[in-house]
C-alpha cells in the first residue's frame, strides 16, 4: 500500500508505523520521527483539526479520539491514503511544547554544548550531547576568521545564522496571536586534523588524540548525527526559549558536509531549519 | 663558559643597554594558562596562570598589518577603521646562557592539552591599554645569538 504514497506522505506512515506502540521510559510513547511540528492546543480533541509539518510540508489533520497527550489518534492517514492504517499514534506532551525564559528571537540560545537529558528518560538521554564535548567558538567569531587560535578550534561550534521566513504555505496575519517563522541556521563544527594537532585535540569518551588527529572526517560526521539527533529531539531542546517563544521543531536542511580549511582544521556544516512559534503582542526589538 | 655563552651575554647586555635608554616600548609577556576544561567550554575555570615577562623588553616591530579578522586590534582598531589582526615581529630575544637568555621552550610554551591555552600578550603604545594578545605563529631559533617570535593578534579572553 505504501508504494502509492508519495515520498512525504510515506515517511510519516513509515514513521507512525515504527513508532506504533512503543512505548518511551518516561512511561508516554516514543515521539515521532519526522514529526517537526505541531501547533500545540493544550489537549488534542477529537474532532478538531491540526497541523503538523513534516520535513517542510504542511499537514491537516483531525483529531478523531482524544485522551489529551497521553494517547490520541489521528486521521490524516487514512485521509491521504484512503485506508485506516493506525488505531492509536501517541506521543509525549513535552516533544510537542515549549516553554522556557529567554528574551528575544534573535538570540536563540542553541547550546549543544550543555544540551543535557533533562528529566526526559532513557530516549532523551540516549541522544543528548555529554556536557563540556563541544565548545563556542571564540567570540562567537567565524571558525574560518584566518586568526582563529588553533589552540580552541577542535570541536568548537559556531552557530551561523542564515534566514528567516514565514511558515511555507502559512503566510503570517498579523492579527492573530501567534504566527510562525522558520529560521534556517548553519551549525558549524571546527576539528583539527594532522599529527602536530595532537596536543589540540578535544577528546572525549574512549577517543585517543593520536588516532583522533587521523580521523578528523569521521569525527565531524560522527558529531553532526549526535548534535542531530539531540537537537531533532523535542524533549532535549523544548525548554530552550520563552517570551513568547515556542521551539516546534528542528529539521537538518540538506547534508551535512565538510569544509577542509588547510592548515590542519577542517568544519563540518549542518544547515538546519527551526520552526518557533512567536506571540505577535510581544516586541522583539533589542 | 663556551664561547657562545660568552657572545650571548655580551649580546644580551648591548640590548639591555637599549632598553634601558627607553628605545623598546613593548612589554611581552608569555602566559601559559590552565582550565579545568579545554579552554572556551562553558564551565571551564581558571586554574593557574604562568607568565614570563621578556627582559630585556625586546624590539617589537610591525611585520604586517595582518588580515582582516574578528580578532582585529591595535590602535588602529580605535580609529573606526577596520579590524586587522596584525602581525609582529618580536626579537632579537638572546638565546639562554648561563646568566639569562630564554629557551625555545620558554618563549613559546607547548599546548599540553586542550586545557591548556598559551599566548603573548603585549603592552604598548601600540596596542590598546589593557594590552592585547597574540597567538604564537613562528619562532626562528636558528641563529646562535637571537631568536625571533612572529605572532599574531588574536582573541582577548
Amino acid at each position: 500500500m505504501t508504494q502509492l504514497l508519495d515520498p512525504i506522505e510515506r515517511r510519516i506512515v513509515q514513521t507512525l508505523e515504527q513508532n506504533r506502540g512503543t512505548t518511551g521510559s518516561d512511561g508516554s510513547m516514543d515521539p515521532i520521527p519526522g514529526l517537526v511540528a505541531v501547533l500545540t492546543p493544550d489537549a488534542i480533541v477529537a474532532g478538531q483539526n491540526y497541523r503538523v509539518t513534516v520535513d517542510g510540508h504542511l499537514i491537516n489533520f483531525t483529531a478523531i479520539t482524544n485522551d489529551t497527550f497521553a494517547d490520541f489518534a489521528i486521521s490524516f492517514v487514512a485521509q491521504l491514503t484512503g485506508l485506516s492504517l493506525f488505531s492509536s499514534i501517541a506521543t509525549g506532551a513535552a516533544s510537542i511544547t515549549c516553554t522556557s525564559t529567554v528574551t528575544r528571537v534573535w538570540t536563540l540560545p542553541i547550546r549543544v554544548d550543555v544540551m543535557g537529558p533533562v528529566a526526559f528518560g532513557a530516549d532523551a538521554t540516549a541522544r543528548s550531547i555529554p556536557a563540556h564535548r563541544l565548545r563556542r567558538s571564540l567570540h562567537n567569531a567565524s571558525l574560518r576568521d584566518p586568526a582563529y587560535q588553533f589552540g580552541a578550534f577542535d570541536r568548537a561550534y559556531e552557530l551561523e545564522w542564515l534566514s528567516t521566513s514565514d511558515e511555507p504555505d502559512a503566510p503570517t496575519n498579523p492579527f492573530d496571536g501567534v504566527s510562525l517563522r522558520t529560521l534556517r541556521l548553519s551549525l558549524n563544527i571546527g576539528y583539527a586534523y594532522g599529527t602536530g594537532a595532537a596536543n589540540e585535540v578535544s577528546t572525549t569518551g574512549y577517543e585517543v588524540t593520536t588516532t583522533s588527529v587521523l580521523h578528523a572526517r569521521k569525527r565531524a560526521l560522527s558529531d553532526a548525527e549526535d548534535v542531530y539527533d539531540a537537537l531533532g529531539f523535542g524533549p532535549i531542546v523544548s525548554g530552550m526559549l520563552g517570551n513568547g517563544l515556542s521551539w516546534c521543531g528542528c529539521a537538518r536542511d540538506g547534508a551535512t558536509t565538510i569544509d577542509d580549511l588547510g592548515g590542519g582544521r577542517l568544519v563540518s556544516v549542518t544547515t538546519y531549519r527551526i520552526l518557533i512559534e512567536k506571540t505577535n503582542a510581544t516586541d522583539y526589538s533589542p | 663558559m663556551a664561547a657562545v655563552d660568552r657572545f650571548r651575554a655580551a649580546a644580551n647586555y648591548g640590548r639591555r643597554a637599549v632598553d634601558a635608554l627607553g628605545m623598546r616600548p613593548t612589554t611581552v609577556t608569555i602566559t601559559v594558562e590552565t582550565y579545568s576544561l579545554p579552554w572556551n567550554t562553558t564551565g571551564a575555570t581558571l586554574q593557574s596562570t604562568s607568565t614570563t615577562v621578556l627582559s630585556p623588553r625586546p624590539k617589537v616591530v610591525q611585520a604586517s598589518a595582518g588580515v582582516e579578522s574578528a580578532f582585529g586590534g591595535g590602535a588602529t582598531s580605535d580609529t573606526g577603521g577596520v579590524l586587522l589582526a596584525g602581525v609582529y615581529t618580536i626579537g632579537p630575544i638572546t638565546p639562554s646562557f648561563s646568566a639569562g637568555g630564554y629557551t625555545i621552550t620558554q618563549l613559546a610554551p607547548a599546548q599540553t592539552s586542550p586545557r591548556v591555552r598559551v599566548y603573548v600578550q603585549l603592552d604598548g603604545p601600540e596596542f590598546q591599554t589593557a594590552g592585547e594578545h597574540c597567538s604564537i605563529i613562528g619562532i626562528d631559533a636558528t641563529h646562535p645569538l637571537h631568536t625571533t617570535m612572529t605572532v599574531q593578534l588574536t582573541a582577548l579572553t
